[in-house]
This record gives structure tokens, C-alpha cells and sequence, in this order.
């Protein structure tokens, strides 16, 4: 009987568990991507961002645990990215997207999808994440190993945060590309902020 | 300016504008995400000869735009330029300067304000020598001609601007020696601005001097160890060394701090001053602070000056600057001087090799003010 009674006890208590636990709710958000690339000569960096995102979207748990984050995807048209001179941009264009086309030749889509995501509290009303990703560029794809979130919830409920990645360019395929002299190292730093204010 | 050397210089000119490669600094690239100088230019800090990244900026950056379209060097500029290793430039301003009152009865003067060829030879891929051979304007070169006639035509002083050796120890460090412009401040074209012209940084200011710099993607700094060269008149003669640090926390960014030492024969300096320059693709903010104290050896007595430089531009196309500066001097006694010089004007980037720009200006002081306008037809040739 006493054996029966925490039986009943255990699957009362788990069962209550995971009613606590809150099903992650897929959030839309808004945002920009930004990278930065060094070059060969110091003090040349080549910077460029977007914020015309096609799908900027994770899933998010919010219970008495705190936030977690559990899928993330992020959608944006590679010709949207400038870099604040013209003639780079058709560099960056011709030179690292266009041999990333796929048959059909439609637009290059890069998608950043990053799935079983950990989130801590870092100590402050932020939570430090970490989780691996996979990145597509055209027909071109990669695996993030090394990925930062951070995630906030302010007074008014409404969350932000940013994705941090290392991209490689030799890893996705692509030359690091040459102009005049000034080539792009292969590490491009990728940073994603998103809000849904 | 003696006809010999009148005609060498058309010679030159001739000659140079074949095979030659170019000048002048733009410290507002900062709106581009340029921190330091060495993207653009072979000297660590600026002006001197283009890299070739840099003549492609300079094409992008001109009112036909688009990039730079090289073709396969021929027999003669490959002769010319030693197989690509030996670089030319020639470097020139045409001036037209309007007054509000008369001097010497003159209201206009047309003046060529400066006629520079330029030379660079790579020695390997570390070390380089570059030459800055000019011809002053009569007023530079002696600072007693006041004579409008004589300054509307160029001295027949030649002298070098620069001449230095350089080695790039790697990636970041450079060392170089030599005589040049001390690489102080914000590096401006306008060598009449205050933070130029009060800070020793003239023309004809040109130290002997050991040069080291580094420059990362978000740190530059330029030091050096300076005498005097053997034009310097002996009043003029000083010993020292100096120190700029300047650092981007961000794009567009960019915070200096500098400094200088300097013992001279009647004047002793110690300076320290602020830097900053900050932008955007269409705007940007150029701002130097300098405070020196001055100990006059005759007198034995300290006096202090402070000089000021604010500029704010707007770039509504790749090649139209709209700028407003603000500028300000103010020595106390016994060179008591407090002084005003401000301006707006435009400035035009036709081709790669030609600019033109147009100012208003007013200089004002304590009782008297004088309004400016200056037209300047600026060529670089490459």
C-alpha cells in the first residue's frame, strides 16, 4: 500500500512538472545581420549588414526556469547585404554569391538554422546560449559548431537578442576574395539582432 | 621662379603625367569604415603616394564612379616604372583667392599654391624609399616676402617635402627615416589651418626624423623621433619626439590622443591634443583639440595656446562634400592673439585625377574681420 501511495505520489509529481513546463511558442521577430571580415591590410575591414530578413523566427520557452531558446531560424536575400561602397558590393556579389547559385538561378537565400540550443543565466538579466548551427548559402552549406545567443526579456515582455557566429569561408567553398592587393582573411565574424518590439 | 627650373617642372609634369600614381589624405574616410591610412596610401600616416586599392577608391569615389579598369602595362611605362616598382606622382594646386579688402591693392590673386612630383621606389617587398620633391609658394618658402606679385608666382626654391627610407617589419610595424611633416594631428590637406599651421606642421616643416608606426584594424599609432634639417632657419631648429594613439571602438569611430615633446633654440613646446573622427556613408565629423605650452628661452617665460579644429561635411553623392569648419587660436600674451576662422563651401571630386572645391570664409578677431573666398582646382595624377 505504502509502495502504491509514492507510486501514485512520483506520477503526481511528475505529471505536475510537466504541466509547469511551458511548450516553447514560435516567435516572429525583427531585426538586422551584420558581419565583419579583416583583410590583409590593417585598417581595410570590410563591414556590411541587412536588415531585410525574409524569416527572422525561434522558438521560445518562458517558465519559472527562466527563457530558453530552442530553435532559431533566420532567412535573408544575399544581395540585400551592403557594405557602404558600391563597387564592393559587386565584388561581394560576384565573387563570393554568384558561384553559390543553385541550377535554377534564382536569388541566393543565406539561411542560418541552429537547433538544441543550452540557455544559462548569466548572471544578469540576460541568458547566455550556446548550440550549433548549420548555415546555407546558395548550394553551399556548413556547420556552425561555435554558436552565442544571448536573450533578453524586458519590463514590457518583449524579448531581443543576438546570434554570434564564425563563419569560414574555405569551409563553404568560397576563395577568400582579392582586390587590388587587399584580400579578405577566411574568418567572417556574423552577428544577428533580433527584437520583437 | 627662374625659368630653368619653371621649365623642369613643365618637363616634369610632362613626363610624370604618363606613368604617375597619387596623393593627399582624407582622414574623413573614417565614414567608410577607414581607420587608419594604409589601405589607401604607402605612408602609415597618409597623403604620398595610392596603393593600387587606394587608386581604385579614389576611381569609385569620382563622379564617373565604378571601378578602376587597368590595362596590361606597355613597353614604355613598364621601362618607365622599373618593371611596376618604381611609382610616380604629381601633385598640384591652382588657387584663386578672393578678399574682402584690398592688400597691396589687389583684391584677387591666382596663385599656384603647390607643384609636388613624387617618387617611390620598392626596393623589395619590405622596404621603400619615397621622395616628395616640391616647389614652394613664394609666401612659404620666405615667410618676409609680403609682396602680391611675387607671391602670385612660384619661389625658386626646390625642396623636399619628404625623404625617407622605410621598412615594413611586418603586418602592422613600420619604421622609417628621413625628413617629413611630423605625423601629427588630423593630417589635413589645408596647411593654413590652425591645427597645421601653429603646430609646426606647415609646408616647409619637415623634421629629420625615426619614425615608428602600427596600425591594426582598430588601434594606429605614430610616433617619432625629430631634428631639425638643414633648411630649418636657426631660430626655428628643434629637437623631440612625439606620440599619437588613435583607436576605433566601432565603425565610423575613431578616438586620439597625442602628444610632443620639442626643445628648440628660442622656443620650447610641449603639446597635447584630441582627436576625433566619427561617421556615417553620408556624414561625417572631423575635431582636433590642441593645447601647448610655450616657453620662450629669451624671455624665460611660459605662455600657453590653444588651437581648434571642427569640420562637419555631408555627402549627398560619392563625389560632392558640403562641409561647414569651425576653427579657433588663442595665445595668451605676450603673442596675445584670439582668433576666429570659419567656413562652408563644396568640394567636387570630377575624375580620379581632378577636384575642385569652393569656400567662404571669415577670419575674425578681436577688432577687424575679413571674409574669403577661395576656388582651388586640386590634380593628382597617377
Amino acid at each position: 500500500m505504502t509502495r502504491f501511495a509514492l507510486l501514485i505520489f512520483s506520477i503526481a509529481i511528475t505529471c505536475k512538472s510537466f504541466a509547469n513546463a511551458p511548450s516553447p511558442v514560435l516567435k516572429k521577430f525583427q531585426g538586422e545581420t551584420s558581419f565583419v571580415v579583416e583583410t590583409t591590410v590593417p585598417g581595410v575591414t570590410v563591414e556590411g549588414k541587412s536588415s531585410a530578413f525574409n524569416q527572422l523566427q525561434a522558438d521560445i520557452e518562458d517558465g519559472p526556469q527562466g527563457l530558453a531558446l530552442k530553435n532559431i531560424k533566420a532567412q535573408i536575400l544575399a544581395k540585400t547585404l551592403k557594405t557602404g561602397i558600391d563597387v564592393r558590393d559587386e565584388h561581394m556579389q560576384k565573387l563570393i554569391f554568384e558561384p553559390l547559385k543553385n541550377k535554377d538561378n534564382t536569388d541566393i537565400n543565406i539561411v542560418l538554422e541552429a537547433k538544441q540550443i543550452n540557455c544559462l543565466p548569466d548572471g544578469t538579466d540576460s541568458y547566455s546560449c550556446k548550440g550549433e548551427a548549420t548555415i546555407n548559402i546558395g548550394k553551399a552549406s556548413a556547420t556552425i559548431d561555435d554558436l552565442l545567443i544571448k536573450l533578453t526579456k524586458d519590463a514590457s515582455s518583449k524579448y531581443q537578442g543576438q546570434v554570434k557566429l564564425q563563419l569560414g569561408l574555405e569551409k563553404l567553398g568560397i576563395t577568400p576574395p582579392s582586390y587590388m592587393g587587399v584580400t579578405v582573411e577566411d574568418q567572417v565574424e556574423v552577428l544577428v539582432k533580433f527584437n520583437d518590439k | 621662379m627662374t625659368n630653368k627650373v619653371k621649365n623642369l617642372s613643365y618637363l616634369a609634369y610632362l613626363l610624370m603625367a604618363l606613368v604617375s600614381t597619387k596623393a593627399m589624405s582624407y582622414p574623413h574616410y573614417i565614414r567608410l569604415g577607414y581607420v587608419s591610412c594604409t589601405g589607401c596610401h604607402y605612408a602609415p600616416e597618409g597623403g604620398g603616394l595610392l596603393t593600387p586599392y587606394g587608386q581604385g577608391i579614389a576611381q569609385t569615389f569620382s563622379l564617373p564612379g565604378g571601378e578602376l579598369q587597368r590595362s596590361e602595362a606597355g613597353t614604355i611605362k613598364k621601362f618607365l616604372t622599373a618593371n611596376g616598382k618604381l611609382h610616380h606622382s604629381i601633385q598640384a594646386r591652382y588657387m584663386g583667392l578672393q578678399r574682402e579688402k584690398k592688400v597691396n591693392n589687389k583684391r584677387q590673386r591666382f596663385f599656384p599654391m603647390q607643384f609636388d612630383y613624387l617618387n617611390q621606389v620598392d626596393w623589395s617587398s619590405n622596404i621603400r624609399h619615397e621622395i616628395v620633391l616640391a616647389v614652394a609658394p613664394s609666401s612659404a618658402s620666405n615667410p618676409t616676402n609680403q609682396d602680391t606679385q611675387t607671391q602670385n608666382n612660384f619661389s625658386d626654391r626646390l625642396y623636399f617635402r619628404s625623404l625617407k627610407l622605410e621598412w615594413k617589419i611586418n603586418k602592422y610595424w613600420r619604421l622609417a627615416a628621413g625628413q617629413d611633416n611630423l605625423p601629427l594631428g588630423l593630417r589635413l590637406i589645408d596647411h593654413t589651418a590652425y591645427i597645421r599651421e601653429r603646430n609646426r606642421l606647415g609646408v616647409t616643416d619637415v623634421p629629420t626624423q625615426l619614425q615608428l608606426s602600427f596600425d591594426s584594424s582598430k588601434l594606429r599609432v605614430q610616433s617619432a623621433l625629430f631634428a631639425p634639417n638643414n633648411n630649418d632657419l636657426k631660430y626655428n631648429r628643434e629637437t623631440g619626439a612625439m606620440a599619437l594613439a588613435e583607436y576605433s571602438p566601432f565603425k565610423g569611430l575613431a578616438l586620439g590622443l597625442q602628444g610632443l615633446l620639442a626643445e628648440g633654440k628660442t622656443i620650447d613646446r610641449k603639446l597635447v591634443g584630441a582627436l576625433v573622427r566619427a561617421g556615417t556613408e553620408d556624414f561625417s565629423i572631423l575635431g582636433e583639440l590642441d593645447f601647448t605650452r610655450r616657453y620662450l628661452e629669451t624671455d624665460k617665460i611660459d605662455f600657453d595656446q590653444w588651437a581648434s579644429y571642427l569640420e562637419f561635411a555631408l555627402y549627398p553623392l560619392n563625389y560632392l562634400k558640403f562641409f561647414v569648419h569651425l576653427q579657433q587660436i588663442h595665445i595668451q600674451q605676450p603673442f596675445k592673439e584670439k582668433e576666429h576662422l570659419n567656413g562652408i563651401g563644396t568640394e567636387i571630386k570630377w575624375h580620379r585625377y581632378l577636384a575642385s572645391s569652393l569656400e567662404t570664409r571669415l577670419r575674425s578677431a578681436e577688432h577687424r574681420s575679413e571674409g574669403q573666398i577661395l576656388a582651388q582646382m586640386i590634380l593628382n595624377l597617377w
